[in-house]
């Protein structure tokens, strides 16, 4: 049976998976290394410099509980990085493929489908429409 | 060599080669017909507007930066104030993803940091086409 490794992030209560091809790196800072995104959707708070290139940082839930530093989920798919504040990093998680492919559509913000194992919820973080614009 | 100024408490940049002059906002004209430079019309670019930013911080205009005659209409930022000038080899360019377009950084080349500080490098072609002014011409809207 394939199997396939994932790290597992929690973002305001609920669990995502990242797949571990296109996982960067995480990373923990300190707001002071971030900059404010002046313009762009309300989730885009913040830019990092990262490699040469400003990646966005998204965040899309509500205030976490005061932080001094922020989890960020680097991601990258060819040349395009992107950063994503989690609440929680769990560590890696490894699944069999059929559960992966018995996954369901899931309307989450960057979550195109999410699927229940052992009365858990899991959601595959789905970067591609972000990169393509898709919201 | 790059034109640096504030505007809405963002630290913009431009290539001093899109800029042909920086004059004090008081030399610019007023009058029903628009505003005017030196007889000629100038269409004022509002960086808020455009870049649909989000905390406005209401400064008062204090320079008009000028950019280069478009037929016979001088394309121009009202801006807070400007800050100075940078030398290309001083600062370390940031590059900008492409996708990021999608999300109004369209009107964005590059970006860099200086004393801490991010800057917004104009990408001035892009701006100049999207609110109308292209091709020698200005589209009335």
């Amino acid at each position: 049976m394939e199997k396939l490794r994932f790290l597992e992030v929690v973002i305001d209560e609920k669990t995502y998976l990242c797949e571990e091809s296109i996982l960067e790196k995480v990373v923990s800072l300190e707001i002071k290394d971030l900059y404010d995104a002046p313009f762009g959707p309300d989730w885009l708070r913040y830019l990092y410099p990262y490699e040469g290139v400003i990646i966005p940082v998204i965040k899309e839930h509500r205030e976490i509980l005061v932080q001094k530093m922020y989890n960020i989920l680097i991601i990258r798919k060819f040349l395009n990085f992107a950063g994503i504040i989690v609440d929680r990093v769990k560590g890696f998680t490894i699944f069999a493929k059929e559960i992966i492919e018995g996954a369901i559509p899931a309307p989450v913000f960057f979550a195109k489908k999410g699927f229940s194992n052992n009365d858990k919820e899991y959601f595959l973080l789905d970067i591609d429409a972000f990169f393509e614009g898709k919201e | 060599m790059y034109l640096t100024f504030n505007e809405s408490n963002i630290s913009f940049c431009i290539a001093i080669e899109d800029v042909k002059k920086v004059v004090d906002i008081s030399s610019i004209i007023q009058s029903q017909e628009g505003y005017f430079y030196d007889s000629l019309p100038v269409k004022a670019i509002n960086l808020v507007e455009t870049f649909n930013i989000r905390l406005v911080n209401k400064g008062v205009k204090r320079k008009a930066i000028l950019l280069h005659e478009i037929g016979d209409v001088i394309p121009a930022f009202f801006v807070e104030n400007v800050a100075g000038f940078l030398k290309k080899e001083s600062i370390l360019m940031l590059r900008k993803q492409d996708y990021l377009d999608f999300y109004g950084f369209w009107g964005i080349k590059e970006f860099f940091i200086k004393d801490n500080v991010l800057f917004f490098c104009i990408d001035s072609a892009k701006i100049l086409a999207k609110i109308g002014i292209f091709d020698g011409k200005i589209k009335v809207s």
